[in-house]
């Protein structure tokens, strides 16, 4: 799973909850799928900014 | 006729020269041979007419060694640069005329000036005729490299001079290292020109394997200078295919020779040291070039770094602005999932809630309340004529109670023609 299809999935979920297109029985396992998603997106932002300041911060060093 | 005998008549020329010659006389010749022996000099005195070969007079003479010493101590090494044979002197003489022995002229005094003068007037000569035939500045025409390592030196191998120009070479301070080759020709007398032409044609022969010829030699007089004015000499050197440098010089003078040379210095050393700055110049150059390579290069390195650090700059804040915008659309949809989860839930239960007002709506109590009644056979509801006959036991059920009843006739609808 990457970052792209990681969001993909959860706009998708999103959707379907605004359009009620979820049924209860299914509800709580969306939600936890879309927390997941939300979790697993975050960390993703938050190593790839700490990257990109390491890789950066190298170069400025010299 | 008297009859003289050869001795009386030999005494009485003696006598008649001594008479009539009593002084000693200037007299100007050319040295035509000279002869050392035990200490006295013997020489052949001659003047040339204006044809080849041509000799209008000719007389011996001597100078004896007590003169010689007197006149040494005179004039220095000049004198022994003067008695060479070729040369114009003047000359302080008296003749004497000896019964057994003839007549001999007596040399009691030299005159350098003269000679002197008549070299300057040879020399004048000399760099007219050079002059007229183009030949004064062909040598400088040629380059002299920068860099000058392999040398063709022209010089007496005894010389002085020589040994001190391989010692200044060799031992120079920067390490750099030459290869002189010795093209030997004595550097005075007669043999000079003749034997310095021969190296000129040796080594141009061979000029690929040579930066240039060298021409020293270790001091002496300024007449020693002399075969370096001869027009056949220079004419050669002028000619050559080699630059000349040449270490003969003298303090006041400069020789013909200089003049036609690539560059002319004073002493062997001034050009062994006038090789070793030409060397140590174009490293000097070199290393200089060297380092503005260096500096354009790091110019160049800076320019380019400082463009990358500000591309750097924008990739930082173009990437950073990335993830803030990423961060804010995932912190929408994180508040959007709560939202629309309760929304969801909220619109089931309106839905739930919505279902039990219908049942309760639909309950038999309602209808029952609403004046419909329920008929019931043997505990179970009535919902078709068919499952009835006469006198069937009914039970009717009202909201409030129920009845018991008799079925008395069944009429059944006729059944609707199907769509």
């Amino acid at each position: 799973m990457n970052y792209q299809t990681a969001l993909k999935e959860l706009q998708e979920i999103l959707d379907d909850l605004q359009e009620e297109a979820v049924s209860i029985d299914d509800l709580s396992e969306k939600v936890r799928r879309a927390a997941e998603l939300i979790a697993f997106c975050q960390n993703k932002l938050r190593d790839t900014e700490t990257e990109i300041h390491d890789i950066l911060k190298k170069d400025e060093d010299d | 006729m008297k009859t003289y005998t050869l001795f009386e008549l030999n005494e009485y020329i003696r006598r008649i020269l001594a008479l009539n010659l009593p002084e000693a006389i200037w007299v100007s010749c050319e040295i035509a041979q000279l002869n050392p022996s035990r200490g006295h000099y013997f020489l052949a005195l001659v003047e040339k007419g204006a044809e080849e070969g041509e000799v209008l007079a000719h007389s011996d003479a001597v100078i004896w060694h007590q003169t010689y010493r007197q006149l040494r101590r005179k004039l220095g090494f000049n004198l022994d640069s003067l008695l060479r044979s070729g040369l114009s002197v003047r000359l302080k003489v008296k003749p004497d005329f000896h019964e057994r022995f003839g007549l001999k002229l007596i040399i009691e005094d030299i005159d350098p000036s003269y000679t002197l003068g008549q070299l300057e007037l040879q020399r004048q000569e000399t760099i007219q005729k050079l002059k007229h035939q183009g030949l004064l500045e062909a040598n400088q025409q040629l380059v002299l490299p920068s860099v000058i390592q392999h040398i063709a030196v022209i010089t007496s191998e005894k010389a002085a001079g020589y040994q001190d120009f391989l010692n200044q070479l060799q031992h120079n301070v920067y390490g750099y290292r030459f290869y002189p080759k010795l093209f030997p020709s004595a550097m005075q007398g007669q043999q000079v020109a003749k034997e310095m032409l021969h190296q000129f044609k040796k080594i141009n022969r061979q000029k690929s394997k040579f930066d240039c010829i060298v021409i020293i030699r270790g001091g002496g007089s300024r007449l020693d200078l002399e075969a370096f004015d001869r027009l056949e000499l220079c004419a050669g050197a002028a000619q050559s295919e080699l630059p000349i440098i040449t270490g003969i010089g003298h303090d006041v003078d400069q020789s013909v020779l200089d003049m036609v040379a690539h560059t002319a210095l004073k002493t062997p050393t001034a050009v062994a040291d006038y090789i070793i700055n030409r060397s140590m110049l174009f490293e000097n150059h070199l290393l200089d070039l060297g380092l503005r390579v260096q500096q354009l290069g790091q110019s160049l390195i800076r320019a380019n770094h400082l463009e990358l650090r500000g591309l750097e700059q924008r990739l930082y804040f173009a990437a950073k602005n990335k993830v803030r915008f990423e961060r804010t659309h995932l912190a929408n949809l994180d508040k959007e999932l709560p939202v629309l989860t309760k929304q969801l839930l909220q619109a089931n239960q309106r839905k739930l809630a919505e279902l039990e007002r219908i049942k309760d709506l639909l309950s038999p109590e309602k209808v029952l309340q609403r004046g419909y009644s329920l008929t019931l056979k043997d505990g179970q509801i009535v919902k078709s004529t068919q499952t009835l006959t006469t006198d069937d036991e009914l039970k009717i059920r009202f909201a409030d109670g129920e009845v018991s009843s008799k079925v008395t006739k069944v009429q059944t609808n006729p059944k609707e023609a199907p769509f």
